[in-house]
């Protein structure tokens, strides 16, 4: 009878384990898609409209002209501006870059061939990505760096190996990831030692000065860190219903002032 | 053959050969099932599979692509019971009629068998209870008809075990003699077939969608002193003025001449807003399919400029989870802003 129950207790606890959730954080699913849904540039604003990028000439606010030009035939779902270019990606993750000089005229450059990103700035026309890829069941990410110094030929510089990445901004000489980071934790008791991953958001920084020889730049302390944007020097990171402002002009960052539900009440 | 028989009886018995010998002894076990009941509760389990694989949006082989119901558009309480609820019944039918083939068919057994595994399936729906502990033990939604399904299921099993036709002839020489090993065995592979088969790993949810009428949407703008209490959306930036969404609420604006010490100004309610851009004091937030336009050039005095209709597409699940699976959407209704769950199945 002894035995009868133990392997009918195996029995569930496999199957229970089997189909249990791994700890890794569930993103709350408007998290997916912080990305731009519009963007003004110049005197246009680019929409996406039923998975293309539509665009529309601003005469004024209550007027705004379509151009009757879309971006792509594929299913868009994200895109930023810099610099005349728009990086954008479609639901695959596959990543376009087109040049907007003429935002009558736009003309797809080059189609970089990134497959699953989740992140990307440009800085010093440099992209910088973030990617992802399956093997043996696990995720690894990787950081991307792409000269697009001539635009007709990004050049592949660097690929480095890094933690789960939740987004990334960039300054000058400097790169910002926040990354999701595994701990394990164990506790024991009288009969049994458990183990328990979890993952906490921590921000990291890349010296970018030389882009094919990208470095860790260690911070005395762990600063926590959601969605990423910089402006002027200041960092400011959302998450966990807080907005923080880092002065970033020099490194360590320094916090400046913190937003959060006190603040708003 | 004699080469074999010399060399086994020279050969001192090993723990190897015990290991060999032990497992062939277990296998003669396959020697004693009644195939009958093995062969009906087999055919039971699989025409269970087949009703999710036909009747679920997310079954377990084709992963949604079919999507058919059993009952078309029908809110009649037995027929949902029937769609959702039949896997329950056939599951113990099946494990009963499984494991009443290894063991012997007699009154007691059939009784023990039926309610072990009707208990099992209502175990395993109270594992799903969140209410009941602290946290749901196993993911899914916890019914109370899948329960009732459970027990009919296992009335149903022992009724069918009557069947003369199943049962072995009482004058033939079929006796189901296990020992301790076998019946160890036996018990194991049958309970891991029916926690198994239970406990799938994908869930869904299906839901009736709760709308914002048009006419909601396009009401006149509200501005308010203070926002919620939630900073959910993304931030945005442009000189002074930093944006915060409240995702598909509204946004607060601060002023952010010194970060330092961002200073709160007001709250814009705006349904359905995401994203959010500043040009020449004009603020163009989205309110889920309209674009607006909003003056900000005097925070004390803001007002909409205009609204662009029909900006943006239509998007179902923008306030809900994409998981979710919206029954009878129709978007003449308004604007997808909530759902009721109608049914939600679990690992």
């Amino acid at each position: 009878m002894k035995k009868f129950k133990t392997t009918f207790l195996i029995s569930i606890l496999i199957t229970l384990i089997g189909c249990t959730e791994d700890n890794e954080p569930t993103r709350t699913y408007w998290e997916k898609d912080i990305h731009n849904l519009f963007e003004i540039n110049n005197n246009e604003f680019y929409a996406i409209y039923k998975k293309k990028l539509d665009i529309h000439e601003i005469v004024d606010p209550e007027n705004l002209e379509h151009t009757d030009t879309q971006l792509y035939d594929e299913n868009l779902t994200s895109f930023v501006i810099n610099n005349n270019l728009i990086f954008s990606s479609d639901q695959n993750n596959n990543f376009y870059l087109s040049d907007i000089t003429d935002p009558r005229f736009p003309s797809n450059v080059e189609d970089l061939n990134i497959y699953r990103y989740n992140s990307y700035t440009l800085q010093n026309n440099h992209l910088y990505t973030t990617t992802s890829s399956y093997s043996d069941y696990t995720t690894s990410y990787y950081l991307n760096i792409i000269d697009l110094t001539v635009i007709d030929t990004p050049n592949f510089r660097q690929n480095i190996s890094i933690d789960r990445p939740i987004s990334m901004a960039s300054q000058a000489g400097n790169l910002f990831v926040c990354t999701s980071i595994p701990i394990v934790t164990s506790t024991n008791d009288s009969t049994n030692n458990y183990t328990k991953t979890i993952y906490v958001e921590r921000l990291r920084v890349y010296d970018i000065t030389d882009s094919s020889n990208i470095s860790t730049i260690e911070l005395d302390e762990d600063i926590n860190c959601g969605s990423l944007k910089i402006q002027e020097n200041t960092l400011i990171d959302i998450s966990k219903g807080k907005i923080s402002q880092y002065d970033v002009s020099e490194l360590p960052p320094v916090l400046l002032s913190i937003i959060d539900r006190n603040n708003i009440i | 053959m004699n080469q074999t028989t010399f060399h086994t009886e020279e050969t001192p018995p090993t723990s190897t050969n015990i290991s060999i010998n032990t497992a062939i002894q277990n296998l003669n076990i396959f020697s004693k099932v009644n195939y009958a009941y093995l062969g009906v509760g087999s055919f039971t389990l699989i025409l269970g599979y087949l009703f999710y694989v036909i009747f679920r949006q997310y079954d377990p082989l084709f992963k949604g692509l079919n999507n058919y119901s059993l009952f078309e558009n029908s809110d009649s309480l037995l027929h949902l019971a029937l769609q959702y609820s039949t896997p329950s019944l056939i599951h113990v039918v099946s494990l009963t009629l499984i494991h009443l083939s290894f063991i012997e068919i007699k009154q007691k057994n059939i009784i023990s068998v039926a309610t072990f595994w009707t208990a099992a399936n209502i175990f395993y729906e109270i594992m799903q209870n969140s209410t009941i502990f602290d946290t749901q033990i196993i993911s899914g939604t916890s019914d109370p008809v899948d329960m009732l399904f459970s027990l009919i299921g296992g009335m149903i099993a022992a009724a069918v075990s009557q069947i003369k036709y199943l049962k072995p002839n009482k004058t033939s020489s079929h006796k189901l003699k296990f020992n301790k090993r076998q019946k160890n065995i036996l018990f194991s592979c049958v309970v891991l077939l029916g926690t198994g088969t239970m406990l799938g790993c994908d869930t869904y949810t299906e839901a009736k969608p709760i709308y914002l009428s048009y006419e909601e949407l396009r009401s006149p703008l509200v501005i308010d002193e203070k926002g919620p209490l939630t900073l959910t959306g993304k931030p945005y930036i442009k000189e002074s003025t930093l944006l915060i969404n409240n995702r598909n609420n509204g946004i607060h604006i601060f002023d952010n001449s010194d970060p330092e010490n961002p200073i709160y100004q007001k709250y814009i309610n705006i349904p359905g807003n995401i994203d959010m851009e500043i040009k020449e004091g004009f603020l163009y937030a989205d309110s889920y399919i309209d674009l607006l336009i909003i003056d900000i050039n005097d925070t004390d005095n803001i007002n909409l400029v205009k609204r662009h209709e029909n900006f943006f597409a239509y998007n179902t699940h923008q306030s809900i989870p994409s998981e979710i699976v919206l029954l009878d959407l129709d978007i003449s209704k308004g604007i997808v802003v909530d759902y009721e769950i109608i049914y939600s199945e679990g690992k």
